[in-house]
Parts: structure tokens; C-alpha cells; sequence
């Protein structure tokens, strides 16, 4: 395809709600590719940027993205909802990708990893390099699909209804793992989780309630 | 839409009025709610640190924040 999708120029016509860009695109309208370009290929980026842990192959997965909702752009129902199909096409890319780079460089990702951890770097040696390594370590902790539903919905501000059709769950397995991934993150990150001193006595035991 | 959902809309910014008005009444109506929702609020807030988009210090140990001693 001619059309080169990164960085494109935002289009000036008006900001129309994605329902209305399935006919349009589906029709040919490029305006109309750049616009959902333009609105989801940031969010799409870093989502595959955390999929792949930090490949730069995220551009290059996002541009294949739309490609392909380009090139299939008659075939997606008009009534589809863009936002988790543009998340659910990045996914299924982005895993395949990491997939082949598993095979391909097990061998000296193993090395890379003995050497990272015999030397940290120094922004690791500073307290907030310190807590974000903890931090991420607690979410590459969690189950792979609780930590997908959690990556989800907390940095792609999705909601339990749309990480259900990205991941073809159901909503309320979506609430399941949730509930689950910050249980976990509660216990894996007690120690930051500041304890504020008890309000003035309201009279009410504590007890229940939580999930 | 159950209480636990309605946590994670108002993280993500996402809640009608009527919808953040049933989620204080929750909050307010036992202690462990309260700590509970604290708790989540801080691990939304800690595990920012860990987007990809978040801007990231340079390596090293930079220059001092202006009004440092």
C-alpha cells in the first residue's frame, strides 16, 4: 500500500465517532483510515510495546494492524466496534511476533538476561528505579491472561465489556481476573501500600465486604 | 454493573454521576470497603510507573531538581 500510516497528518474534517467510519472505510475512504491512524495507533504502540516487552517491533506490528483493517475493510461488519478490534488484531500480531523472536533467540536472550542481572543498571540503583522494577516485576508476575486483562484495562483504559471482545471472554471471566490481578498486586506490593492512620472512630467493626 | 467494575471506572476516570454516588455509599458503608478501595488506588497509581508511555529518568544519576540542597 502507497499510503504511509505513521505519522500521518491528522485529517481536518470534523472528529466523527467510529461507528461512523465503519461505512466510510469500508467504502475506500482513506480520510477515514487516517483518522482511526491517528486516534488509536498511540494507544496501540504501547500496548504492543508491553506485549512485546519493549520490542521496538511495536510501529512496525500497529502499521500491520491497519494495514490489514485496510485490506480486510470490506469484510468487517459494519456494525463492528473498531476499538477492541484494532486491539484484538494487535494482540494476535504482536503475540505471533513474540512467538518467532522466542524461537529465534532463545538462546541469546538467555545470555542477554545472566548479563542484565549481574549488572543493574544505574538508573535501577535509584529508589524510583528500584519501586518501577518491583512494580513491573509484580505484573510480569501475575498469570498471562489475568496480567492481559489487568494491562488492558489499566493502560488502555478499557472497559471489562471491550476486554472481553478483544479477548473473547466473557465479561465477567474479564471481572474474575481482574478482581484476582489486584488482589495479587495487593499482596505483592504491600509495602507501599501506606497504611493511613484509622479515621476518627465512627462506631463500625471492621469486616467483609471486600472481594 | 457490580461494585468491583464500578472501582475500576472511577480509576480509569470513567464514571457517571449517579455511578460515583453508588460507589461512595460502598466506600462509606464499612471500613474494609474504604481500605479497599485505598488499597487499589494506590496500586493504580504505583503501576503507572510501569506504562510503557510513562516518561522514564536517563540513566544515571542527572542533575540535581532545581531547590535541591
Amino acid at each position: 500500500m502507497a499510503t504511509q500510516l505513521r505519522g500521518g497528518t491528522v485529517p481536518t474534517h470534523a472528529h466523527p465517532g467510529d461507528r461512523d467510519l465503519v461505512p466510510a472505510l469500508r467504502a475506500g475512504d482513506l480520510a477515514a483510515l487516517e483518522t482511526l491512524v491517528s486516534r488509536y495507533r498511540p494507544s496501540l504502540v504501547a500496548y504492543a510495546t508491553r506485549l512485546l516487552d519493549g520490542s521496538e517491533m511495536a510501529d512496525d506490528i500497529v502499521q500491520e494492524v491497519f494495514l490489514r483493517l485496510w485490506t480486510h475493510r470490506v469484510e468487517w461488519s459494519s456494525t463492528s466496534c473498531l476499538r477492541p478490534l484494532l486491539f484484538r488484531i494487535t494482540r494476535n500480531l504482536a503475540l505471533n511476533e513474540k512467538r518467532r523472536v522466542r524461537v529465534r533467540l532463545r538462546g541469546a536472550a538467555r545470555i542477554l538476561r545472566e548479563e542484565t542481572r549481574g549488572s543493574p543498571s544505574p538508573a535501577e540503583e535509584t529508589e524510583e528505579g528500584e519501586l518501577r522494577s518491583r512494580i513491573d516485576a509484580a505484573i510480569a508476575s501475575l498469570p498471562r491472561r489475568r496480567r492481559e486483562v489487568f494491562v488492558l484495562a489499566r493502560f488502555q483504559n478499557l472497559t471489562f465489556a471491550q476486554i472481553a471482545a478483544v479477548l473473547g471472554i466473557s465479561p465477567q471471566t474479564v471481572a474474575n481476573q481482574m478482581s484476582a490481578a489486584l488482589a495479587h498486586l495487593r499482596r505483592e506490593l504491600r509495602p507501599f501500600l501506606v497504611e493511613e492512620p484509622e479515621a476518627p472512630a465512627n462506631g463500625r467493626a471492621s469486616g467483609g465486604g471486600v472481594f | 454493573m457490580d461494585t468491583f467494575e464500578l472501582i475500576v471506572r472511577s480509576l480509569q476516570g470513567n464514571l457517571a454521576p449517579t455511578e460515583r454516588l453508588r460507589l461512595m455509599a460502598w466506600r462509606w458503608a464499612d471500613p474494609e470497603n474504604e481500605r479497599y478501595y485505598r488499597d487499589v488506588e494506590r496500586i493504580w497509581s504505583l503501576t503507572g510507573l510501569a506504562d510503557p508511555a510513562a516518561p522514564r529518568p536517563p540513566p544515571g544519576p542527572g542533575p540535581a531538581p532545581p531547590g535541591a540542597q
